[in-house]
């Protein structure tokens, strides 16, 4: 169909699998990278990518973008992502998960006033708007009850995008639980799971420590996540949770990398380090809507996931070479 | 029953103003731009068996104008559409100028060839005096600063020109800035009133704002059309402003909001420079003396009031999305 998509934040994990998804259908990204930081260290998976220098928080800037470029749809995945930074950052986290949102928003508003159509604007929303829910799958209805503000500022643009919505533009959010891949940020726990088993395969540590190893948590493959965008551009808009519906505990996700690796499995020590405060664990959901709608689900299983990752991160120690497009080879999917 | 042709009927004053016209058992027809949905935005709530009547049109485009108002045949028109973002106009000149100054031209142009009797209106802005200091009336002088206020300022002579010299009776409305719920979410006074509900309703905790101490006289839409509605109904056309006559700056109307909410705006506030507009007009205040002696007409709600009825709004609407 050759259609052009604006992916802001394309060089974080999301934003890379995502527009290699629309670049293999054939369509055209274009992706914003913060300005004046040099080559993104994903650079090397965006082949084929047009990548333009643009803090999200620039309201002008992102119109005068849209205007030139005129994309089908604006997938918004720039954000401070973690809720660990969110702790340290609150201003930058409210600035740039929530109120450029909203800017974002009026802008396409703008543009619908003005010529009559707007594209269509997937916003990746968070299991963390509904904070540490007690019991239960949660779904499209929960109340929000985000408990960081990382949470606070992702239900403050999930109401944005509902206001849009409610007025008649295309916006959809995708409340994104747990999702990964070999390119997710090292600083995750995952990734220093697998991380760490490649450096037991290579003999420079003992056994893989965790913070707290019996977090259970909903994660899925960040390869099945990026399809949902993709779906959503043709769907109805609405709110979507991305789920899987399985909870697996950190020492287990341990289990598959060791075993990839060809390690025995033994369980992970503790890091010591104190857990962190409103941790969200344990919170789940099916993503009923999203399959009865979008016909999305997830396919790949998360111990296939984990297990690529682990050879990747090993590929990673053996060689120095930290991003290679190789590795998403030995991603699934 | 009188007819009205409003241009920009989808926006904050143009659904204001049709609400208010049905009200007084006018038929009104309204201009939209052809999309693949029919978007009726802010008049999506008007019954559908209303006396209104949607055209597919453009300000661009003057055939399209000549065939409306010689089918329509309106008693009234308000010209309200306009590419409105002063930044836009800076990267959109063109089409800011097409939109906003020749569409005008073409609108009174559409007028005169079906030869009918009918009262225009040209929503002029505060805009056109840009670097003039306040307080800013009828006779103050012009000096616009961006190709929106040029373009404004080209609409609101061609206005005085066709009323002198076809005899037209046509209005220029020069307005201070005018808020509503239906604010769009980017203007400061919306963004303050989302975030107080927002933080009222626990969702967020704070919200970022550029420079606190730029001063607007802020007064309530719904109150601005009935200004324009009377502009019209006047013996004598003439040109008038439309304000409060009262500067607020952004820290008070802050107050006024997180205040209505029972919050320190203080607690609430973080300040991020990407929010500074450098090129920003200082300090606008009207002076409405000649609205009110010559149409009685008065801006009651000031920014204090304006400020609770937006916050009070925004709750409401968040708190229906939150339980939907």
């Amino acid at each position: 169909m050759n259609r052009t998509h604006l992916i802001t934040g394309v060089a974080g994990q999301d934003g890379v699998l995502l527009a290699r998804l629309l670049r293999s259908r054939g369509d055209h990204v274009v992706g914003t990278v913060l300005p004046g930081r040099g080559q993104p260290p994903l650079a090397p998976y965006l082949d084929g990518v047009d990548l333009v220098p643009l803090d999200i928080r620039d309201r002008d800037g992102f119109a005068s973008l849209v205007e030139r470029v005129r994309p089908h749809a604006v997938h918004n995945l720039a954000a401070v992502s973690s809720v660990g930074d969110s702790w340290a950052e609150p201003e930058l986290t409210e600035a740039v998960n929530h109120t450029a949102v909203c800017d974002m928003l009026d802008v396409l508003r703008d543009v619908r006033e003005r010529t009559g159509q707007a594209p269509c604007f997937i916003q990746a929303s968070s299991a963390e708007i509904f904070g540490p829910a007690e019991s239960g799958p949660v779904d499209e209805d929960t109340e929000l009850a985000p408990a960081n503000p990382y949470g606070e500022a992702k239900a403050g643009a999930h109401l944005a995008v509902a206001r849009a919505r409610s007025e008649g533009m295309a916006a959809t959010n995708l409340v994104l639980f747990g999702h990964t891949s070999p390119l997710h940020d090292p600083r995750f726990v995952l990734r220093s799971i697998t991380h760490q088993a490649a450096e037991v395969a290579l003999g420079r540590r003992p056994e893989v420590t965790l913070r707290d190893p019996s977090t259970r948590r909903d994660w899925g493959a960040a390869a099945d996540f990026v399809r949902a965008f993709a779906a959503a551009v043709d769907g109805t808009p609405d709110d979507y949770v991305i789920a899987t519906g399985e909870l697996h505990a950190l020492t287990e996700m341990t289990g598959w990398a060791l075993a990839a690796l060809g390690l025995s499995v033994t369980p992970p020590g503790n890091s010591g380090e104190p857990p962190r405060q409103t941790d969200v664990s344990g919170v789940t959901s099916c993503a009923v809507r999203a399959t009865e709608v979008l016909g999305w689900q997830p396919k790949i299983p998360l111990a296939e996931v984990i297990a690529g990752m682990a050879r990747v991160d090993l590929r990673r120690l053996e060689s120095g070479v930290e991003e290679d497009p190789s590795y998403l080879d030995e991603d699934p999917g | 029953m009188k007819r009205a042709f409003i241009t920009g009927i989808t926006g904050q004053d143009g659904s204001y103003l049709t609400e208010l016209l049905l009200e007084k058992g006018y038929e009104v027809h309204g201009l939209v731009r052809r999309a693949s949905t029919m978007n009726r935005g802010r008049i999506d709530h008007i019954p559908h068996d209303a006396a209104l009547h949607l055209h597919y049109g453009d300000l661009t485009d003057g055939v399209s104008l000549v065939n409306l108002i010689h089918d329509i045949r309106p008693d009234e028109v308000y010209n309200l559409g306009a590419q409105s973002h002063v930044k836009v106009s800076f990267e959109m000149p063109e089409y800011t100028a097409s939109t906003d100054a020749v569409g005008t031209l073409r609108l009174l142009e559409a007028i005169r060839a079906a030869g009918i009797d009918c009262r225009f209106y040209q929503a002029s802005t505060s805009e056109m005096f840009g670097a003039t200091p306040p307080p800013q009336h009828e006779n103050t002088s012009f000096y616009p600063r961006s190709p929106y206020g040029a373009a404004k300022l080209y609409s609101h002579w061609v206005t005085v020109n066709y009323r002198e010299a076809y005899d037209l009776f046509a209005v220029s409305g020069i307005l201070f800035n005018h808020e509503s719920p239906r604010r769009g979410e980017s203007f400061v006074t919306r963004k303050i009133t989302l975030g107080v509900a927002a933080i009222k309703l626990g969702v967020t905790d704070n919200i970022t704002l550029g420079n606190l101490e730029a001063v607007r006289d802020w007064g309530y839409a719904p109150e601005y059309v009935e200004g324009m509605w009377r502009m019209l109904q006047h013996d004598e056309p003439q040109d008038y402003v439309l304000a409060t006559g009262v500067g607020y700056t952004v820290r008070q109307f802050c107050e006024a909001a997180f205040a209505h909410a029972g919050l320190n705006w203080e607690d609430h506030v973080n300040y991020d420079k990407q929010y500074e507009r450098p090129t920003e007009v200082d300090a606008l205040i009207g002076d409405p003396r000649k609205a009110r002696e010559v149409l009685g007409w008065e801006a009651h709600t000031k920014a204090d009031k304006l400020a609770q009825i937006m916050v009070d709004a925004d709750i409401d609407q968040m708190t229906r999305l939150l339980k939907k």
